[in-house]
């Protein structure tokens, strides 16, 4: 499945970067480019979860979020 | 009129649900249609323009309890990359929705407003009719096997 729309990433693909070592949530960002105007930031947000997606863990975790986050605001362009 | 407490927030909650369906059924409509799967595609894009008539009538009434329709929010939208996947994530999706209506309607019972509580369990009758037949496609897929089943998704009805 896509865990993410805003750049088309999908589960295996996350996986096969955990499977690689890539699984620091910064390296995640950064190779997954997340870190892109294109996001809607949640995964940012919740890095965590598509750590655990790269551990292995069961996509859906990510996907059964109850809510969308307010988008991310970066303080410094306040 | 006013709406008694916590309403106005269920009616966003279900309507944030409804919403994500009209976009998750929208584009695997669209997905099956790409992979030559004509019977699929007219299924999904009923089920996203029934999704847009619940949106309709929740919103209707938001505003006539005088609230705001919260037209932002959206859950995560949930895409497969196979047939099979899309169903698994659709009655991920309907689980979701069938759980939030649940509570919504135990909520507006004991705020007592009945005409809400209605309208949520017409809307949990169809969300649950289509859990039913989520269900179905999965153990068809599982009896006869995923190739005899998109076989038979290939024309339309």
């Amino acid at each position: 499945m896509y865990v993410c729309l805003c750049q088309a990433i999908t589960d295996a693909r996350v996986r096969q970067l955990g499977q690689a070592g890539v699984t620091e949530p910064a390296a995640l960002i950064e190779t997954l480019g997340l870190d892109d105007e294109r996001c809607c930031g949640y995964c940012r947000l919740h890095i965590e979860r598509l750590v655990a997606v790269a551990k292995g863990g069961d996509p859906l975790i990510y996907a059964r979020s109850p809510l969308n986050p307010e988008p991310a605001v970066d303080e410094s362009t306040r | 009129m006013q709406a008694k407490p916590g309403v106005i927030d269920r009616l966003n909650a279900i309507l944030t649900v409804e919403l994500t369906a009209i976009n998750q059924y929208f584009v695997q409509a669209e997905i099956c249609r790409n992979w030559g799967f004509e019977r699929l595609y007219h299924r999904f894009h009923e089920s996203s323009l029934a999704e847009m008539q619940d949106s309709q009538q929740l919103i209707a009434h938001i505003l006539h309890l005088e609230g705001i329709p919260n037209m932002q929010r959206l859950n995560r939208v949930m895409v497969g990359e196979s047939v099979a996947e899309c169903l698994q994530l659709d009655l991920e999706l309907e689980r979701g929705a069938v759980e939030t209506l649940r509570e919504a309607i135990t909520h507006c019972r004991s705020v007592e407003d009945y005409t809400t509580r209605r309208m949520f369990e017409e809307m949990i009758a169809s969300e649950e009719t289509h859990v039913d037949w989520l269900e179905s496609q999965l153990e068809t897929i599982r009896q006869v096997g995923i190739e005899n089943y998109l076989a038979q998704q290939i024309h339309k009805d």
